[in-house]
């Protein structure tokens, strides 16, 4: 019996048995059990085995040293399941002479639930068929139950019981057909539910269960599919869902299902009864679903097993519940069993795995044919022998029947290679690829008509279950459409002209075979007509029969209304519209619509349609159709494009650019910045303008340039900017305010800008941007001619209104910041203003000028003024001269500015016009004098007039050559600024006059004094020799007496009136209303008039008083006598007083024929000459005081003197020059001769 | 024999009063300035003085005087008994036209026997400087 003899006989047909079952599941041609033993495998069937094809005389034992390794591995248990291969037993030596086909095996592990297998189950196909990897499942299932088999008759050997246990097992056998007829059963026809729902039933009969279902995942639920009682298929109302969860509270079926599919990697059972399934029923509170479903009162057994597929991916779970006893009731302390019923479900399971996979992939597959049968691509599908095993309609139409032909024929042989060769260098190309997919490989083809064909193929390998190479398919995709249609696409987009791009599009339509004509129809929005375009037509002459039709006519109308391409093989069978014989002959049709679909919005923008004739019935291909949809939408991009599809659009763009403008100019925070890059942004990129600039205007500088731009030159920007006054185009337009268009050039053009930039190019519109009449700036915009040759009314009214509203915005800006400077500038001069009037006060208090000064000048450096010059106005010189400096270089002209009240000079002109000044270049400035602003180094600087009420006090100058800002800045801005100055200067000039009258009145105050003195005296005197007088009358009648006391008296009078006089000048106010009477006359009368009154005075100091005979030569003038005598009064008295004792004064005359002169001369103190002006000042005596000698006198007898000679038109000067000692009373004192001038006009010349 | 000096640098304001005093027994004097009436005083004659105060300083010495109060100065050397040979305590009637306050109240403090005016009166300035007997 050899190596086999522990199996028994029965037992070893019972093992016969099922291998014959599964022989017949797994379409096998023939199985065998080879038992491990220590040494070989040994056959089932021993020696007689003939089963396997390799069987020899010793059966199908194999030594060890024989195995294949993949077998020594499974048989070691390194390997845990089954698997397919090729006749590995072929090289056993055992074999001997015999010779082998190659055959398909199956080689299964023989275990029950050890690790270590027991033998082997080895399956071989037959000669045409090969093993699926489905099979291994079923294989395995029958392993274990041969496995089971042995084991049960181990246990049973030689036991009574053999016998029934024979008889269970015939049963179970039975069992296991019934589960292998439904594995096998084809259930062709049947819909895939009814395939489960045959299954499910059948389950619950192999598995004596109460009831059975299947569930199917969906999602993360489970969902009843189908479930079957002894009643029947049961019905459920609702979908059963049960979450697959770990928490059997959510539903029991739902955690089952989890469990499941968590150990689905180890078999993923579920069998549990009795207490232990009570238990976590217990657990699962909500109410089961199935129980429902459950006639029964209670589930005592269950038994779950996973659906998986070969990858393992989990279906759903197939249930059995309640095992059921002989009498059909439940089993209640016993399930279902571990070693039968789970290996029977799990072969059902595998049914159900491969009846939904089957159903999946046929989905996919009849898709995929359905796509591989529609295209017009060709799909071609080659062998590995490279034989042409199928191809699509597309491959026909294009190569034409090339099946059972080698794929090398479909290339086109180009120079030096054939077909051949393009197809093995396809498919080297094919192997260097990682995954083995070429993709868009182009090549030219050979088409049916011997063309060569430029297609782009993409070309993978096919392979069997098995891994092996079957063969390739490839599709192609025809480039000629797409090269054609990109081509002209392109040169549509190029186009600006809606007519010659319906031209193009009709000339490319009637490219498509056996079509007669192509025509466009445009859907016009106004008239709410299609009407008829572009024709090209095949048809010599032909034309539109009508202009238009209306919307819904005929097939265009309709395929306009409905959008949808139609493809029509013969017009006039068609029901869906009402074919109009417009044109002649028509059989078949393709209508596509042209419409544009905005990528941004999605709106679609219907527009037209393109129509193609044939006179052929079915001429057209929907590769045809494809092709010209696709034209249709190159058309309507370009037409779109082309900006001039409708007004609508345009209206839709011109809202736009107004929107985007318009938000620019609103809200809180305008920007000028923001509302220039808002406008070249609506100008350019909604208006499709080519380019825009804009120019601003600097008002000060009255400047013009630009200052912004899209899509211009950098350097462009950088040109330099215009006068306002200059001919360029920018500053005419802000000056006329006009807009201009402008095609080539114009004499306003820079000629070299014009062409640097090339201008020629462009066509250009300049547009004033106004606000409130003011010109802020322009804006520049046009198109390249080549694009658009020339900008409409419509569009320049549009851009003026676009600038209008952006002129408004910059308005307000602008506005706004004005606002926010100008409260900031009223902050600073407030702030200045305080310390400028904080300053007056002092300033006013002041008590001495050069106090006030020094305030003043304070203050001015306090508010950021560091240079300057305060001059004085002096009106009895008529001059106006730089009294304080302020700064260095001021300092270093100080002294030198002096200036005629009446020249032609800054200050004196300031002083006049009584308004200030700015004089910006000092250097330029006429009035100025150059000599002193270069010497101060002073560019700018702004002249104040300084006075109190109608009196002019001086002026200020302030040195503004470090503030250019201000200065060329804002006039507006100026002027505030020195505003504040203006307001101080007149305070300070209030101060100034002030001190200087307070000055004035302290002079007086002292010279009071000395007046009363002289008023004193003289009276005195009189007094005195009247007393003496009457003395000498009373006691002694001396003659002579008498006479002195008369004389001394006369002169005494003569000398007060002299002091009455000159009081009266003392007053400015007095001075001014003195009226001059001139009367002719002789001057020697009054000169020797004056003289004699001092005759005694003098004899008393022993001076001479001479007149020379010259004065007596003098002709007779006119002259106000009693004014030039109390001059002539003046001199002398000064002259008697000035001169030394015992000297002489002498008084000489002179004619020049225009002057008079007279000199008056005396020897003593002298003049010192830097005082020759100021003695003429008043209250400036000499300072040359006699030292010893008290020299009465107001100081102001100089001053009258000169202003009476200077009312005659006269002039009065002094020398004063040392003379040799006549007397040496004291050596270190040196005589001067010291002569008074004065001249007169000899014609008077009235003052008008 | 009542001698008495006068300081006067304008004759005329006093020389007047001398024919009327020589009849009364007084012999009059003049100094027309500063050194010349120090150069007189310091012969010790004088009982009496007429004072002038604006007048001509003194020329010599180290400092200059001030011919607004030359008089002032002359006085003070006076009563300081700077003067050789002049009584401090010399009788001084001071005869001037300077409305000077401040002059006039230094003076004063000096010790004076009046203080005039002018213009005074003729028969005013006579019973002045007759009561000087």
């Amino acid at each position: 019996m050899g190596k086999a003899a522990f199996i028994d006989r029965r037992d070893q047909h019972l093992l016969e048995q099922i291998i014959d079952s599964a022989t017949t599941i797994t379409n096998a041609a023939h199985a065998c059990v080879l038992f491990s033993n220590q040494k070989q495998l040994d056959c089932l069937f021993g020696s007689r085995c003939t089963q396997c094809s390799f069987g020899s005389v010793n059966g199908c034992s194999v030594s060890f040293a024989n195995i294949p390794k993949k077998m020594s591995q499974l048989l070691d248990g390194e390997i845990a399941n089954g698997y397919i291969t090729k006749t590995d037993l072929t090289s056993f030596p055992e074999n001997g002479s015999k010779k082998l086909s190659v055959r398909s095996q199956m080689i299964i592990p023989l275990k029950n639930s050890s690790k270590m297998p027991q033998g082997v189950l080895i399956f071989e196909a037959n000669k045409d068929n090969t093993f699926r990897q489905r099979d291994i499942k079923i294989a395995e299932s029958v392993s274990h139950l041969c496995a089971i088999a042995l084991q049960k008759s181990k246990m049973l050997a030689s036991s009574e019981k053999m016998l029934a246990a024979s008889a269970k097992m015939n049963a179970k056998l039975k069992l296991l057909s019934d589960a292998s007829n439904i594995l096998l059963s084809e259930l062709g026809n049947k819909t895939l539910s009814e395939k489960l729902d045959y299954v499910v039933m059948k389950t619950s009969e192999i598995l004596d269960a109460q009831l059975c279902s299947l569930w199917r995942v969906e999602g993360e639920n489970l969902s009843l599919e189908t479930s079957y009682s002894e009643k029947g298929k049961e019905t459920h109302d609702k979908k059963i869902l049960s979450p697959i969860s770990n928490k059997p509270q959510l539903g029991l079926t739902g955690y089952i299902a989890y469990e499941c599919k968590k150990n689905r990697h180890d078999k993923g059972i579920f069998n549990r009864y009795g207490e232990e399934l009570q238990k976590l029923k217990a657990i699962a509170k909500v109410e089961d679903p199935p129980a429902r479903f459950v006639p029964a009162k209670d589930t005592y057994s269950e038994l779950a097993c996973p659906i998986l597929d070969q990858e393992n991916k989990f279906f759903g779970l197939l249930f059995a519940y309640n095992k059921k006893d002989e009498n059909g009731q439940p089993l209640k302390d016993c399930g279902f069993l571990d070693d039968f019923d789970v290996p029977l479900m799990k072969i059902l399971t595998t049914k159900i795995a491969i009846s939904l996979r089957n159903a999946e992939q046929l989905k996919k597959l009849r898709r995929y044919e359905l796509i591989v049968e529609s295209t017009p691509d060709p799909v071609i599908i080659s062998r590995r022998d490279g034989k042409i095993d199928y191809m699509n309609p597309g491959g026909f139409a294009i190569f034409g029947d090339l099946l059972g032909k080698q794929v090398g024929d479909c290339y086109y042989a180009k120079e030096g290679s054939t077909g051949l060769e393009t197809a093995k260098e396809i498919k080297r190309q094919l192997y260097k690829t990682k995954d083995q997919r070429l993709k868009n490989y182009e090549t030219p083809f050979l088409s049916k008509n011997g063309e060569a064909i430029p297609i782009s193929v993409s070309v993978c390998l096919l392979h069997d279950e098995h891994g092996n190479e079957e063969g390739t398919i490839g599709i192609g995709k025809d480039l000629r459409n797409i090269k054609g249609l990109t081509d002209t696409g392109q040169s549509l987009l190029g186009l600006h002209d809606t007519d010659e791009i319906l031209k193009q599009i009709t000339n490319v339509a009637i490219g498509l075979s056996d079509s007669v004509r192509s025509y466009i129809k445009i859907y016009d929005e106004k008239a709410d007509t299609m009407v008829f375009k572009a024709l090209k037509t095949k048809n010599y002459g032909e034309v539109f029969p009508v202009k238009e039709t209306p919307v819904e006519y005929g097939m265009t109308g309709y395929v306009f209304k409905t959008q949808i391409p139609i493809r029509s093989p013969n017009v006039h069978n068609e029901t869906d519209y009402t074919y109009y014989n417009l044109f002649v002959g028509v059989k078949s049709k393709i209508v596509v619509p042209i419409t544009y679909i905005d990528k941004e919005s999605g709106n679609k923008r219907k527009l037209g349609v393109i129509s193609v004739d044939s006179n052929s019935e079915d001429a057209f291909s929907t590769s045809d159709q494809y092709y010209l949809e696709t034209l249709a939408n190159y058309a309507a991009i370009a037409l779109e494009n082309a900006n001039l599809i409708s007004s609508k659009n345009t209206m839709i763009n011109r809202l736009r650019a107004f929107e985007r403008v318009q938000k620019s100019t609103t809200g809180k925070d305008l920007d000028v910045e923001q509302i220039y890059n808002a406008l070249l942004e609506a100008v350019v990129d909604i208006l499709g303008f080519h380019y825009a600039t804009i120019s601003a205007v600097d008002k000060n500088k009255k400047l013009i340039g630009t200052i912004k731009g899209r899509n211009v030159d950098n350097a462009f920007l950088a040109e330099p900017w215009h006068s306002l006054e200059s001919k360029d185009i920018q500053a005419w337009v802000a000056r006329h305010k006009e807009h201009e268009y402008l095609t080539d050039w114009d004499y306003r053009l820079d000629r070299e800008i014009f062409e640097k930039y090339k201008h020629h190019k462009l066509v250009r519109a300049i547009i004033p941007i106004i606000a409130r009449g003011d010109v802020l700036g322009t804006l520049e915009t046009g198109y390249q001619k080549h694009e658009k040759a020339e900008i409409s009314k419509e569009e320049i009214a549009d851009l003026k209104r676009l600038v209008t509203l952006a002129a408004v915005g910059i308005e307000q800006a602008n506005l706004l910041t004005k606002l926010k400077e100008d409260i900031a500038l009223r902050n600073s001069l407030e702030n200045q203003l305080d310390a400028l009037n904080e300053a007056s006060i002092q300033i006013l208090n002041s008590t001495a000028e050069r106090e006030a000064i020094d305030h003043i000048f304070r203050s001015l450096r306090s508010i950021g003024y560091n240079k300057g010059m305060l001059s004085l106005v002096d009106k009895s010189n008529q001059c106006i001269i730089g009294m304080y400096a302020l700064g260095k270089n001021w300092q270093k002209i100080q002294t030198a500015a002096r200036f005629e009240l009446n020249g032609n000079n800054l200050l004196a002109h300031v002083l006049r016009s009584r308004s200030p000044r700015l004089s910006k270049n000092c250097l330029q400035d006429a009035r100025w004098d150059k000599k002193l602003a270069r010497k101060a180094t002073i560019i700018s600087q702004y002249i104040i007039p300084m006075f109190v009420k109608n009196e002019p006090i001086g002026t200020l100058q302030i040195d503004l050559s470090d503030y250019p800002d201000l200065v060329h800045g804002d006039e507006t801005l100026f002027k505030r600024r020195m505003k504040v100055l203006e307001t101080f200067a007149s305070q300070s000039a209030i101060a100034i006059r002030n001190v200087r009258s307070t000055f004035t009145i302290d002079r007086l105050q002292t010279n009071i004094a000395e007046t009363a003195h002289e008023f004193r005296s003289p009276l005195h005197n009189i007094m005195t020799q009247l007393g003496g007088l009457k003395d000498t009358l009373e006691y002694s009648q001396d003659e002579k007496a008498i006479d002195r006391f008369v004389n001394v008296i006369e002169e005494e009078i003569y000398r007060a009136k002299r002091q009455v006089d000159n009081s009266l000048l003392l007053s400015d106010r007095t001075r001014e209303t003195l009226e001059y009477n001139f009367e002719e006359g002789l001057l020697q009368t009054v000169i020797i008039d004056c003289v004699d009154a001092y005759k005694f005075r003098a004899l008393e100091r022993g001076i001479r008083l001479i007149v020379r005979d010259s004065v007596k030569k003098l002709p007779p003038i006119k002259f106000d006598h009693d004014k030039i005598a109390q001059a002539l009064t003046n001199l002398i008295d000064n002259a008697v007083k000035y001169s030394y004792d015992h000297q002489y004064v002498d008084v000489i005359g002179f004619d020049d024929g225009t002057w008079i002169k007279i000199e008056i001369s005396d020897r003593g103190l002298g003049i010192p000459p830097k005082e020759f002006e100021t003695i003429f000042k008043g209250f400036k005596r000499s300072e040359t005081k006699d030292k010893f000698r008290y020299i009465p006198g107001t100081g102001l007898g100089l001053k009258i003197c000169k202003e009476i000679v200077e009312q005659h038109g006269g002039k009065i000067g002094v020398s004063s020059v040392p003379v040799s000692h006549t007397h040496r009373r004291v050596a270190h004192y040196q005589d001067y001769k010291t002569s008074f001038k004065i001249q007169l006009p000899k014609h008077r010349k009235e003052k008008p | 024999m009542t001698k008495l000096l006068f300081v006067e640098d304008e004759p005329r304001g006093v020389d007047a009063y001398f024919p009327v005093l020589s009849r009364n027994d007084f012999q009059c004097d003049l100094a027309k300035s500063f050194d010349e009436a120090v150069e007189k005083l310091q012969t010790g004659q004088y009982d009496g003085l007429s004072l002038d105060i604006m007048f001509m300083s003194r020329r010599s010495g180290q400092k200059s005087g001030n011919p607004q109060s030359a008089g002032l100065d002359l006085l003070k050397l006076i009563r300081r008994g700077k003067i050789h040979n002049c009584d401090p305590m010399l009788k001084v009637i001071v005869l001037t036209a300077s409305g000077n306050n401040e002059i006039k109240s230094k003076v004063t403090a000096l010790g004076i026997h009046a203080y005039l005016t002018k213009p005074v009166g003729y028969k005013r300035v006579m019973d002045t400087y007759l009561a000087l007997k």
